[in-house]
């Protein structure tokens, strides 16, 4: 199979958080052959800063949210420092299917509140 | 098959249709090309996978089946008589298809006319297969107002945005707030609308499917897409060309499988099928 194409950024109408969960762990046991988890950690932390810079329009409006999303980025934070190595990861064709498995859960987890991001902060 | 090879038409490859550029591709050639098709159709998929096993039977020793896919539903109305059914993203599908009752454009768009050549297959058509994996969880995680934006089209309604009814014309000039197109540059109805194309349409008659779960808690679900044109190459290459690289949809589907087949016309009276290339 091939690659699969890396995930478009930068498309102006949605949340960053969006990228992470249609580019990574879809289910193409081979899409990511070759690559580490250098570019899940990135795209994390991507989602991480546009929700950070949502912040206080978020915790003003829906507290609930807002800590919803610090406990699922924790999660998934917790989650990819087991599969560290040196200065970076292990390979991702490296993890068993169970680790697989428990990081797209875990980045289903945090998308649900990440796609109620923009509906709460374009609320008038 | 040397006899078969001998009449390859339209440079088809055991990959199908070669679209240079296509992103969004991830072709699993288990689930590519192949040199002869068969489509069985049923109220009841029991009775279409029975037909297709008892084929598969009487062929055992001179075919083997290549790839299968069993689909459901109906992803664009092919009739004027149907109501326009919806796929797995929820929204209608097909409302600007080809129709049945217009043979004038199916004439010009599907038909393989004499022109066009071969001989034998005059008054055939070539068929476009493609398994197209949706992202359904993804989709359904994205807001309604960006869903209709990708589409071009409201859900409930089904109609053009900047229209009320779903079967009012496509108008891609309308212009909203601060001049912005409402059907956005990217939407996927003003990429595969023949007002884009250069007039380019094709026959749409896909199939939802759903092949369970991909092992990670999502499903491997998706449109099994075909259409039928007089000339791949000039209708649906371009299009799914503009669609790859442009149509914010992109960014929910990755096309897994992809085949190119062409039909022989219809079977007259006392004849049999295949006749005119066979005979």
């Amino acid at each position: 199979m091939g690659h699969r194409p890396p995930p478009r950024l930068g498309r102006d109408r949605r949340p960053a958080a969006h990228e992470l969960a249609t580019g990574k762990i879809t289910g193409e046991e081979d899409g990511y052959s070759h690559t580490d988890l250098w570019d899940f950690r990135a795209n994390v932390d991507g989602s991480r800063a546009a929700i950070d810079a949502l912040r206080p329009a978020v915790e003003q409006r829906d507290a609930t949210l807002l800590s919803t999303l610090d406990a699922k980025f924790g999660e998934l934070d917790t989650l990819l420092d087991r599969h560290r190595s040196g200065d970076g990861f292990v390979l991702y064709t490296d993890l068993p299917k169970q680790q697989v498995r428990e990081l797209a859960a875990a980045v289903d987890a945090l998308g649900e509140p990440v796609s109620k991001v923009a509906e709460v902060v374009s609320r008038p | 098959m040397t006899g078969l090879s001998r009449r390859r038409v339209l440079g088809m490859t055991g990959a199908g249709v070669a679209i240079a550029g296509a992103g969004g591709d991830d072709l699993d050639p288990a689930r590519c090309g192949g040199d002869l098709c068969v489509q069985a159709c049923a109220h009841d998929p029991q009775v279409a996978v029975h037909a297709i096993r008892n084929l598969a039977w009487i062929g055992f020793g001179k075919v083997a089946v290549r790839w299968s896919q069993l689909g459901f539903g109906r992803t664009s109305s092919t009739s004027r008589a149907q109501t326009t059914p919806r796929n797995l993203f929820g929204f209608k599908d097909g409302t600007n298809n080809l129709k049945a009752e217009d043979t004038g454009a199916l004439d010009e768009h599907v038909w393989v006319r004499t022109e066009d050549g071969p001989e034998w297959l005059v008054g055939g058509t070539y068929l476009v297969a493609r398994r197209i994996r949706m992202h359904i969880e993804i989709w359904d995680r994205t807001s309604l107002t960006e869903q209709e934006a990708v589409v071009g089209r409201g859900k409930g309604s089904g109609a053009p945005l900047g229209q009320l009814g779903e079967f009012d014309p496509v108008d891609l000039h309308v212009r909203g707030e601060g001049g912005k197109p409402l059907i956005a540059p990217d939407a996927h109805i003003r990429l595969a609308s023949a007002e884009s194309l250069g007039g380019a349409k094709i026959l749409r008659r896909g199939y939802n499917f759903t092949d369970g779960s991909d092992g990670l808690g999502h499903l491997d679900a998706g449109l099994f897409f075909l259409c039928f044109n007089r000339d791949s190459r000039t209708q649906f290459v371009p299009m799914q060309r503009a669609l790859s690289t442009k149509d914010a949809m992109m960014e929910y589907l990755e096309h897994t499988g992809s085949a190119h087949f062409a039909c022989p016309p219809g079977v007259r009276e006392g004849g049999y099928w295949g006749e005119t290339l066979f005979a």
